[in-house]
């Protein structure tokens, strides 16, 4: 199914929706959770949504229905409350059919660490969907929804966008209300979401922006008329990331990134070359390794077993969180949680935790003067298509490794509007390109984003998984 | 005592507002377990601290009254530790930037001890340990709280307790607090040291947790200035710890020490973006300061009330606040002292009634003593009125049922005297003979005839002249 928002939706398009995904999940185990439409559908608003059918990241609470953020410890969770993005969307008219697998926590980039198991790619079974929001990553690029909420705290909503052929949208921090959604580290969280195109991307803002009292960091800006983007790039200047594309090993990547600058020269973009000190870029990584695992530690304190989610009985209060964590929460998140404990203590926060802070505000100053001189700085999303689920054997210190692969953290340390979009195929395989710009300047972003979109060719890709291809 | 006892204490006061700190549920005291929380106080997955701006302008109010520096930009920290009354399993407080610094109270003696700062945070659930389970309550998490941290400038348990009281006296006159100990609303923590006289440095200190009666924070001083003494006369140290005091053998003792003490990691709030107070909302705070004690006890001693009056009347407000209200209605200000002083408290002191709690009305009671001033009532009846009054009547009313309204009429009074005298004719022959015990007969006929109607001056000052023949 290659539908779009904004075509018009028939309930019979909704049940064509439920069982394609069931389909599909059969080989793809993109869903937690199947969600029976039935009492939405009493009551579906009027709005650019009417009828579409929507999947939600695992980790947005949805009320009376199980919402597990692909752990243990919350797989019998069901919400008291909505999102706020839950409601937002069901105003617009949404319904919502799944909810969709993450890497555990949202902490992670392969979603192999889902408790319901890993995500494959449906360009390539052998292949991860990339992370934390790789089922809905899937859900969008197979075929089954045209939409569907992720949230990205590193690149996880932008890099499965990459290595699934779809459109993925991070907006400025602020944009979008963050309440309700079940957060990894609060600084660089943002809510975002999955398209097959630029213009189903630019509505989808337009339903999901806005301020929101229950979230303080909510931007009381207005909200924009996002979808009268301006697609005429002439005479803009698009800043290619050099830091980036320097370290880029694979050439195929490189060729596909160069023609796509050649077409965007031809239709009058002025290409120039951006740049970040290579020990800043450096530093990304191991500077986000920090401040989210803090930020995280502190965050998931709630996940006690007392409240709500899988309690583990005990002799003592203690003894029951105690159990509850250690058996509730894998080795990997309690390996994150004792990384950003150690970075909290007292007598290692100067070198750690203040340091990573003073580190990602060095960082967004050299970010930010890129745009002094473009418009919009681009590079590829990645640089290499999505690895085989046993794992990849490149070297995890090497340049490409750390800087290539985690350059897209620099959205979430400025806040900055940030999209990725489909830019060709390796391997029959896609791979894509992302865009940036000045905090709340999406219409302008979503403009340089249609260019490519015009100049690629690849909206609305559908990578069908169903019965009858295999 | 061979050492000078040196005291700081840290109090916590529960804010008086309508919702809580970082959520829009009531605060309430004495409901049902449980009946006044929401996911955010539960700490459910997903929930955002949203900052209550009345408990701002309450813990502003408590900053101006004790005189300190205020930081203008509002920020919030997390304290982190894992423990069953804290849901969050950290604690949004004010480590870094209290709102107030530098501040200072007055004793009644008028020494003056520094304030170090005066912070916002929220309040713990409550627990109760019963043999078998722990039970929870979460009514109280989340509720505001200030807390107001002095210099170790108390020098005893006397003074330790005059800084409380001047303390709740404050919070209570500005409405920022119930300022209740008995209920909760207010907790102390001592620290507590010991030092030879003359020496300018400190002891190793000691803190006392969680004193909840101005009895217990005396009997606590004793008891820990008298251990730590006798630990330094035989020749022993004592060790920076935490300890509580035992109520049952009214000794403190050991919870634990510096060694084990606990890292709280503390770290600036993601959620919580700072706040710039303006200028204009703080001047406007300040211009609408509700009237201290001590001014009030000075007004009153202007409005004619002697000193002692004056401070009997403030030391309870809602005393004071019924006075005020009282003379609203009459310009007879010292009688309504004497009423509320003596006949009020005397009544509310018998039946162990709060003043808040009483039916007598303030104009009932104004009333009653214009009807006593204009010769109406008799003083006698007016005690009898009074007793009705404290039913929660009117008293015009009472008067009216019970037929009190006192005869004043010469012709009605005379008419009786002529009575009493037709049907006593020795009566003038004894009075000519000097028996004054007559008038006092007829006075008393004259009363019995009017059902002790007859205004009794004007009947004496009639008889005489009867029975004296002018």
């Amino acid at each position: 199914m290659n539908k779009r928002v904004q075509d018009k939706w028939t309930m019979e398009d909704i049940e064509a929706a439920i069982r394609h995904m069931h389909q599909s999940h059969e080989k793809l185990n993109h869903v937690v959770t199947f969600v029976d439409p039935r009492k939405q559908l009493l009551d579906v608003a009027e709005g650019p949504f009417h009828q579409v059918p929507i999947a939600l990241k695992d980790n947005v609470n949805t009320k009376g229905i199980l919402t597990t953020a692909s752990s243990k410890i919350l797989s019998d969770y069901v919400p008291v409350y909505d999102a706020t993005i839950t409601k937002k969307l069901r105003e617009a008219g949404a319904v919502v059919i799944a909810k969709t697998s993450l890497d555990e926590l949202g902490m992670g980039g392969t979603n192999l660490s889902a408790a319901t198991g890993p995500v494959l790619n449906p360009y390539d079974l052998s292949r991860i969907s990339g992370g934390s929001s790789g089922g809905s990553a899937v859900a969008v690029a197979s075929g089954d929804v045209p939409f569907a909420i992720g949230s990205d705290t590193g690149d996880s909503v932008r890099k499965p966008a990459s290595f699934c052929g779809i459109t993925g949208t991070k907006p400025t921090y602020g944009r979008i209300s963050r309440y309700g959604i079940i957060p990894y580290a609060s600084s660089l969280d943002h809510v975002a979401f999955f398209t097959r195109n630029v213009k189903d991307a630019a509505i989808g803002l337009g339903v999901l922006a806005g301020r929101d009292d229950h979230d303080m960091t909510s931007s009381f800006l207005p909200v924009d008329d996002y979808e009268n983007y301006d697609a005429n790039i002439e005479g803009k200047v698009f800043g290619v990331l050099k830091s980036v594309t320097d370290y880029i090993e694979d050439a195929r990547v490189l060729a596909l990134f160069d023609q796509l600058l050649d077409k965007l020269k031809a239709k009058g973009a002025i290409i120039k070359e951006v740049e970040i000190p290579y020990n800043l870029m450096k530093a990304v990584w191991s500077t986000y390794n920090i401040l989210s695992n803090c930020e995280a530690t502190a965050n998931h304190s709630n996940l006690d077993g007392l409240r709500f989610g899988v309690g583990v009985s005990g002799e003592s209060v203690e003894e029951v969180m105690t159990k509850s964590r250690t058996q509730g929460l894998s080795f990997y998140i309690r390996r994150r949680f004792v990384t950003g404990s150690y970075g909290l203590l007292q007598e290692n926060q100067e070198k750690l935790f203040k340091k990573a802070q003073r580190v990602r505000r060095l960082i967004v100053e050299a970010y930010r003067q890129c745009f002094e001189a473009a418009d919009v700085v681009l590079a590829p999303a990645s640089g290499r298509i999505a690895t085989k689920l046993s794992g990849s054997d490149s070297d995890p210190m090497s340049d490409e490794s750390l800087i290539v692969e985690n350059w897209l953290v620099l959205g979430n340390f400025s806040g900055y509007p940030s999209v990725t979009l489909p830019m060709g195929f390796v391997d029959e395989c896609p791979i894509g390109v992302n865009l940036n710009t000045l905090p709340f300047t999406e219409k302008q972003l979503f403009g340089y984003c249609a260019a490519v979109e015009e100049v690629t060719g690849y909206a609305d890709m559908v990578k069908e998984v169903g019965k009858d291809e295999l | 005592m061979n050492f000078e006892v040196i005291i700081g204490i840290e109090i916590h006061c529960e804010l008086k507002t309508t919702t809580k700190m970082f959520s829009g549920a009531p605060v309430t005291f004495g409901q049902a377990p449980n009946s006044a929380v929401n996911e955010i106080d539960l700490a459910h997955p997903g929930t955002l601290p949203c900052v209550n701006k009345e408990a701002v302008r309450k813990a502003l109010l408590a900053c101006y009254a004790c005189h300190c520096e205020i930081d203008t930009l509002v920020r919030f920290d997390r304290k982190n530790y894992y423990y069953s009354d804290l849901p969050k399993g950290y604690q949004i407080t004010q480590q870094f930037h209290p709102i107030g610094s530098h501040g200072y109270i007055t004793l009644s003696t008028g020494k003056k001890v520094r304030l170090n700062r005066i912070h916002m945070e929220e309040d713990t659930a409550k627990q109760f340990h019963l043999s078998d389970k722990t039970e929870m309550d979460f009514n109280r998490a989340g509720v505001p709280l200030v807390e107001i941290v002095s210099e170790p400038d108390l020098r005893s348990s006397a003074e330790a307790i005059d800084y409380v009281n001047q303390l709740r006296e404050i919070l209570e006159y500005l409405d920022v607090s119930d300022a209740k100990m008995e209920e909760g609303s207010i907790r102390c923590d001592i620290n507590i040291s010991l030092r030879p006289y003359g020496y300018d440095g400190f002891g190793t200190k000691v803190e006392i947790k969680n004193l909840n009666s101005l009895a217990n924070i005396e009997r606590a001083i004793e008891f820990e200035s008298e251990r730590q003494s006798e630990l330094y006369l035989r020749g022993k140290s004592v060790i920076q710890e935490t300890r509580r005091f035992d109520e049952a053998s009214r000794t403190t003792k050991s919870m634990r020490t510096k060694e084990t003490a606990l890292d709280y990691k503390y770290f600036p709030e993601p959620n919580i973006f700072p706040i710039r107070l303006s200028e204009k909302w703080l001047k406007e705070i300040q211009d609408n300061m509700p009237e201290s004690a001590k001014a009030k006890r000075e007004r009153f001693v202007g409005l004619g009330l002697s000193e002692t009056d004056a401070a009997i009347l403030v030391s309870q407000r809602p005393l004071a606040a019924f006075f005020e209200e009282t003379i609203q209605y009459t310009d007879q200000i010292k009688a309504v002292a004497n009423w509320l002083l003596v006949d009020t408290l005397g009544y509310c002191n018998k039946e162990n009634l709060p003043v808040a709690d009483l039916k007598l009305k303030p104009k009932a009671l104004a009333d009653l003593i214009d009807l006593i001033q204009n010769k109406t009532i008799s003083s006698k009846q007016a005690k009898e009125v009074f007793a009705q009054l404290l039913e929660g009547r009117d008293a015009g009313e009472v008067v009216k049922s019970k037929g009190m309204t006192q005869v004043s009429d010469a012709g009605f009074i005379q008419s009786l005297i002529d009575e009493v005298l037709a049907e006593n004719p020795q009566l003038i022959a004894d009075y000519r003979a000097g028996k004054d015990r007559s008038l006092g007969f007829v006075v008393g006929q004259v009363m019995k005839k009017s059902q002790g109607k007859a205004n009794p001056a004007l009947t004496s000052d009639l008889a005489k002249k009867a029975l004296s023949g002018q």
